[in-house]
């Protein structure tokens, strides 16, 4: 086992993970020059395109050090994005050391520090890495004083490396080696095995990615799950090189993946701790937690003919995301579709690309939801994330919201405009913490309802691209929620109805009122688009009658041509949502729905 | 049966409209997508030519039936020279069995009409000329491409008044991007200066790919309003009544006798004959396209017909015949389809009638005022 080393790379988005990862696997000699591709453990497309890790992954690397011995090295990847922070927590469960890579020109952020708090949490030994020294912008003094100020590390322990050419990889290889320690555990013990990762594979059914924390395993056992109770027999073991390399056992301190049998990750629960079925151990790996959905929104087929591709494209997608949640709904205006719970705002971006892009089905997305806890005037107390569900407000006693801790790290000069900006998100209160010279952590509780529009794009623009935001989940409060109806041509239309803070209800009812106007064709008559509290008008806009559909001239005895535009123009009526005696196209839902969350 | 029989058993057609098509320009205008080439005038000799041939072995194909009024339209036919518009019209006489009082139209675009030429088209029997006038404006026919000036136009009626043609149409154009109200209302005018017998006004139209789509899309150009197109097409109706032009269709306005059979013919289903490049048809319920581009039709490719259900046809019927202002009489449709309009569209009609752009007018269905500036949504409903 001192020849083994679990680790992962914690990093802010863009801050040269991924990267950093593929140098250390070609330093190793893991892959041939004819494998190698960049971002070599990202393996979904969306995950290269935005440069993001949603998956966890690992790989073995072997490894021989400067004094002659030979290692094996675990390399798990985890993701970097709030969203995914507890297939993070997985992650760091099964390590026992980690990179900290800090970007060389933009120095550490929030992300940075938020993971880190995490690694410190699982009793990771830390490495810190100084990554793109290489850039023209790159300030290595600075960012050793930040890794000590704002980090609390060593800075002269801190590896300064450029994983775009290659320089300092070895130091990093040597330090992995000298600086964080090899695993402990029991390879007599009864089996305990951390899953942290599950993927499905059409020919294998689910592989899991663990690390033997205790004992061993074997093709031929039967296994355990110690959460969900469920047995299974096992069929194959082995490490992750770039592709799946059996091997006859996994035992106390390795990482590998078991195969069982499984036929969709929804049947098991990543973090479970796996145990021999005939030998099991007396309690599982503490710090097991289940993956909560804090965003919920409907999806339906743009198409409403498309609701059975949905369907099996979202079971589909959700055999290898244990996280999303879905059951069926339905919208007077857009036909069937299905509620689904996400970790977050991300996570929903992604199932909706994902589903547009693997699946090829044009999606309307309803305006994400929190859920609310009501305590209703009789006494009973209810949850509700979906405006379709809200109780007559005269039923309800109160109601609370979900609240968040955001860290929001920036540049010394933005912090008056980024509390601002907390406020106007109706932030309760804010901390201010000096980091290093000219970096200043803001602490700000806010509802998560209202970080879920654009917040994360408008701090961007306040601190022109220098802020940073982590946030967690911290409590439920007391908050004044109300429902507020969109109505065309007095007809209310139920995918556009949205929960919202009573102080908020005008402004983004006006800005839904003139996004319908200019998104819905002229008819015959005038529309009102009205924005309702319970049958008070909040907000209005109107469309005008249109006054003039005529063709000028008959194209010269072209009669046909005048026909088929009659009948492009019948056929477009038709594609329309008729509410009331109003044609909707589909494209004022997405202009509505979309631009509310940019 | 005998020949006898047959000759006196045949049913009394009603003549036919004849159309032949000049795809040649001198430039090619920003708003048109016609079937019209600029830069290719060698290839007329060759044109008239298969032209020619064309009309002869069409006019015996269907037994050289009578023929009530010609139209030359283009592209510019004016752009024919004498001999050429000569043998074509001479063609015509010689194919089908044209009335005495036939009508006779060629489209000139003002600048290319010739003394020469107007006497020889109305030597070959042209009595009406059809001019490309569009608006009084230079900084207006620039952004339209038009080569002409407005003294152009004049000087045209001239030369057309002196070879002999009274029956004198003007094209005028507006919703024209940046054209004022102010603008609209110094055309119509100096439009009704010219005492013209016929004034076609269109409103106008962006069609895909041409240049001045583009520039809308782009930006550089803006269209007005609607508001304020609706206004210049209510100032047009307006100033033409008072000047004793009475509008029969949506765009076509005319002195008493002086409506255009050929376009009525249109739009009262009269069978026509095209010919030359992009030229339609109308004959024996089908509907006959010619090859749309020039070399495909100097090369002699196939044109495509398509037969007419009895659904469509009752349907064009409505579609052709609401653009009059006298809308589609009951009795003509139920001659033509054999039964009434209210038994062939049933509850359709009640949408339009209800929301107050359709109406019976004694036995004819007519837009209303309102119905004339969404005949469009009227058709769908119908459809």
């Amino acid at each position: 086992m001192k020849h083994i080393r679990n680790f992962c790379i914690i990093a802010h988005i863009d801050h040269g993970k991924s990267t950093l990862a593929d140098r250390l696997i070609q330093a190793c000699g893991g892959v041939s020059q004819r494998e190698f591709r960049n971002q070599l453990l990202d393996s979904m497309d969306i995950e290269r395109e935005r440069g993001i890790t949603i998956k966890s992954n690992s790989i073995t690397l072997s490894y021989r050090a400067p004094n002659g011995q030979d290692y094996q090295l675990n390399l798990i990847d985890t993701p970097g994005h709030v969203d995914f922070s507890h297939e993070v927590r997985r992650s760091l469960l099964a390590c026992d050391g980690a990179l900290i890579v800090v970007d060389a020109s933009q120095g550490v952020e929030a992300q940075t520090v938020a993971n880190l708090y995490l690694a410190l949490d699982h009793n990771l030994e830390l490495l810190p890495v100084i990554n793109k020294i290489d850039l023209p912008a790159a300030d290595v003094d600075r960012v050793r004083e930040e890794i000590d100020k704002d980090l609390g590390l060593d800075p002269f322990a801190a590896i300064p490396v450029s994983a775009k050419t290659g320089v300092g990889i070895e130091d990093v290889l040597a330090g992995i080696v000298e600086k964080l320690p090899g695993p402990k555990g029991d390879p007599a013990g009864p089996l305990k095995a951390l899953v942290f990762d599950a993927q499905f594979d059409r020919y294998r059914g689910v592989i899991l990615q663990c690390r033997i924390m205790d004992g061993t395993v074997k093709p031929g056992d039967a296994i355990h799950f110690m959460h969900s109770g469920w047995d299974y027999t096992v069929e194959e073991v082995g490490i992750n090189r770039l592709k799946f390399q059996p091997t006859d056992q996994l035992s106390a301190g390795e990482v590998g993946y078991i195969i069982a049998g499984i036929k969709s990750v929804r049947e098991i629960e990543v973090g479970d701790t796996v145990t021999n079925h005939d030998r099991p151990a007396a309690e599982p790996i503490p710090g097991y937690q289940k993956a909560k959905q804090v965003v919920f929104s409907s999806i339906y087929p743009i198409d409403a003919d498309e609701y059975r591709e949905l369907a099996k494209a979202i079971d589909k997608l959700a055999i290898n995301d244990a996280a999303l949640t879905y059951e069926k709904d339905s919208s007077a205006a857009l036909g069937f579709g299905f509620r689904c719970g996400f970790l977050g705002l991300l996570h929903l971006d992604v199932v909706q690309e994902r589903l547009q892009r693997e699946f090829d089905i044009g999606l309307v997305v309803s305006a994400p939801s929190v859920k609310y806890k009501l305590t209703l005037k009789d006494g009973n107390l209810i949850e509700v994330d979906n405006p379709g569900n809200w109780p007559d407000p005269f039923s309800i006693a109160s109601v609370m919201e979900p609240y968040i801790k955001a860290s929001i790290l920036t540049p010394e000069e933005y912090v008056g405009s980024v509390i601002e900006l907390c406020r106007d998100y109706r932030s309760a209160n804010h901390k201010l913490n000096y980091l290093a010279v000219g970096r200043v952590e803001v602490l700000s509780e806010m509802p998560l309802g209202e970080v879920l529009f654009d917040f994360y794009g408008k701090l961007k623009t306040v601190t022109r691209g220098y802020g940073s935001f982590d946030y967690a989940i911290i409590d439920y409060r007391e908050t004044d929620v109300v429902k507020v109806e969109i109505l065309i041509n007095q007809e209310p239309v139920d995918t556009l109805a949205y929960l919202v803070h009573r102080d908020k209800a005008r402004a983004r009812a006006l800005h839904y009122c003139e996004q319908l106007a200019e998104a819905i064709p002229r008819h015959q008559f005038k529309i009102p688009i009205q924005g309702v509290i319970g049958g008070k008008i909040i907000a209005r806009s109107t469309i005008q009658a249109y006054r003039k559909d005529v063709t000028a001239k008959c194209y010269g005895g072209d009669v046909t041509r005048k026909k088929k535009l009659l009948e492009k123009q019948k056929k477009g009526k038709a594609k329309m949502k008729q509410v009331g005696q109003v044609q909707i196209p589909q494209k004022a839902f997405i202009s509505v729905l979309s631009a509310d969350r940019k | 049966m005998s020949d006898y029989q047959t000759e006196k058993n045949r049913p009394m057609h009603p003549p036919i409209g004849l159309y032949v098509h000049v795809p040649f320009c001198v430039s090619k205008c920003a708003y048109c997508d016609f079937a019209s080439y600029a830069g290719r005038e060698t290839d007329i000799p060759r044109y008239v030519e298969a032209v020619v041939e064309e009309i002869i072995r069409r006019g015996e194909e269907t037994g050289h039936p009578m023929a009530d009024t010609i139209f030359l339209g283009g592209g510019t036919p004016s752009l024919l020279d004498q001999y050429q518009v000569t043998r074509i019209l001479n063609a015509l006489f010689q194919a089908f069995s044209v009335v005495p009082d036939a009508e006779i139209t060629c489209e000139c675009n003002p600048g290319t009409l010739t003394p020469p030429l107007a006497q020889a088209l109305r030597k070959a029997g042209a009595n009406r000329l059809s001019m490309g006038a569009q608006a009084a404006q230079p900084r207006l026919l620039r952004l339209l491409g038009r080569i002409h000036d407005w003294p152009q136009v004049i000087a045209s009626a001239d030369i057309a008044r002196q070879a002999g043609f009274e029956n004198l149409n003007l094209d005028l154009m507006f919703g024209l991007p940046s054209q004022t109200v102010a603008n609209w209302r110094e055309t119509l005018e100096a439009a009704i200066a010219l005492a013209p017998t016929h004034l076609a006004c269109y409103g106008l139209i962006v069609e895909e790919g041409t240049p001045i789509c583009r520039d809308i899309s782009a930006g550089t150009l803006a269209l007005p309003d609607e508001e304020v197109e609706r206004e210049m097409y209510e100032l047009a109706r307006h100033s033409l009544a008072e000047h004793a032009f009475e509008q029969y269709e949506i765009s076509n306005f005319a002195r008493k006798g002086y409506v255009c059979r050929h376009n009525i013919g249109c739009w009262t289903r009269t069978p026509y004959l095209g010919f030359g490049c992009a030229a339609h048809s109308f004959f024996n319920e089908c509907r006959t396209m010619n090859p749309s581009s020039l070399d495909a039709y100097l090369a002699g490719e196939e044109p495509k017909t398509e037969p007419i259900s009895q659904e469509e046809a009752r349907f064009e019927s409505l579609m052709l015949g609401l653009r009059m202002t006298r809308g589609v009489e009951d009795a003509d449709f139920a001659r033509m389809h054999g039964m009434s309009i209210r038994a062939a569209l049933g509850e359709k009609l009640d949408k339009p009638i209800g929301d107050g752009l359709l109406e019976w007018h004694a036995d004819a269905l007519r837009l209303t005022r309102r119905g004339m500036d969404l005949q469009n949504s009227v058709l769908v409903d119908l459809m």
